[in-house]
């Protein structure tokens, strides 16, 4: 069965035509900004390790987006990806253009594998017209609510 | 010096097959092709864009004229070379030729065919990538984003698949 090397959310990827490597720029962890926001480019990408048996069949990686401000009726946007390989790893990569936030708190970016979640990548918004400022922790404002909560959720 | 289109005619050259000699089998063509200076200058030249997959492509394509039904293909070695230097290429270009190549099944050309397949088997190594832009309509994010709204759904295109929906979580 595929398993996961990494899994990182990033405004940008590159990967180098003849060495295969790939370069991950501006991992994105914390987003702060006046809201209304707009992340213009973010790119999501996925590392998999294939087994033998895995060769030809059929995978799907979904990077599910969590549809924030509305916990008591959770949703999500699914971008599913289907892929077969013959290689020992496959990498995925989930391009987004213009992510609108309209609101601070964690945006929790999930990747599935074949409908079951498998990892999360965080990225906190913070409000920059609230007092909210990256690294300050001591005060109540500081600490930005749960966005797409995944334990309410699984 | 850096190798131009027309230099990639050392690959077809005697010189170049007197350095190989006889060998007899696709592995270990593949094993000396890939230590020879003339596949090591056409991928310099490649990643230096001195030579393009284009040109390459072009250059196969002007061998394979040479191709008479029943004779052994003289430029096999050429070919083999071209498939040598592309084992380790991510590119979709390389992918096509090497799985092309390696699925035809012409007695006139069997080693460069079977230098394909044996390039192929180490390939594996080599991490594939897919990547998949997802535009989204700026009204229809913008709306499905606001809390006020219900479900809403929609979908964009991306290539050739619907890459967005909203999901009810069970």
């Amino acid at each position: 069965m595929a398993t996961l090397e990494y899994f990182v959310v990033a405004e940008s990827v590159s990967t180098d035509r003849e060495t295969n490597n790939v370069s991950v720029f501006n991992i994105l962890e914390d987003v702060s900004g006046k809201l209304p926001l707009e992340i213009p480019r973010l790119v999501a990408v996925s590392a998999w390790n294939m087994a033998p048996e895995d060769r030809d069949k059929d995978f799907q990686v979904t990077l599910r987006i969590p549809q924030p401000w509305n916990e008591t009726d959770p949703k999500y946007f699914d971008f599913p990806i289907n892929f077969t390989t013959e290689r020992r790893r496959h990498r995925v990569s989930h391009r987004l253009e213009a992510l609108q936030i309209k609101e601070p708190g964690e945006l929790r970016l999930q990747i599935l594998l074949n409908g079951q979640p498998v990892a999360t990548h965080v990225i906190t918004i913070h409000d920059r017209e609230s007092s909210v400022q990256v690294g300050v922790s001591d005060t109540e404002t500081a600490q930005p609510p749960m966005i797409g909560n995944e334990a309410s959720r699984e | 010096m850096t190798m131009t289109a027309r230099d990639l005619q050392q690959l077809v050259s005697d010189d170049f097959a007197v350095s190989v000699g006889f060998l007899s089998t696709p592995e270990s063509l593949r094993r000396f092709l890939l230590q020879s200076k003339e596949v090591a200058a056409v991928k310099e030249a490649l990643r230096q864009e001195a030579i393009t997959e284009s040109t390459l492509r072009g250059f196969v394509s002007s061998l394979l004229r040479d191709m008479r039904c029943g004779e052994r293909f003289a430029h096999q070695l050429a070919v083999a070379a071209v498939a040598v230097v592309l084992e380790t290429r991510a590119t979709d270009f390389a992918d096509e030729f090497l799985h092309d190549l390696s699925r035809l099944g012409l007695a006139e050309m069997s080693m460069c065919i079977r230098v394909a397949r044996e390039c192929l088997k180490h390939r594996v190594n080599v991490a594939q990538n897919k990547t998949k832009v997802l535009r989204l309509p700026d009204d229809g994010f913008s709306r499905a984003w606001s809390p006020s709204e219900p479900q809403i759904s929609f979908k964009c295109n991306a290539g050739q698949t619907t890459v967005s929906r909203v999901c009810e979580v069970a």
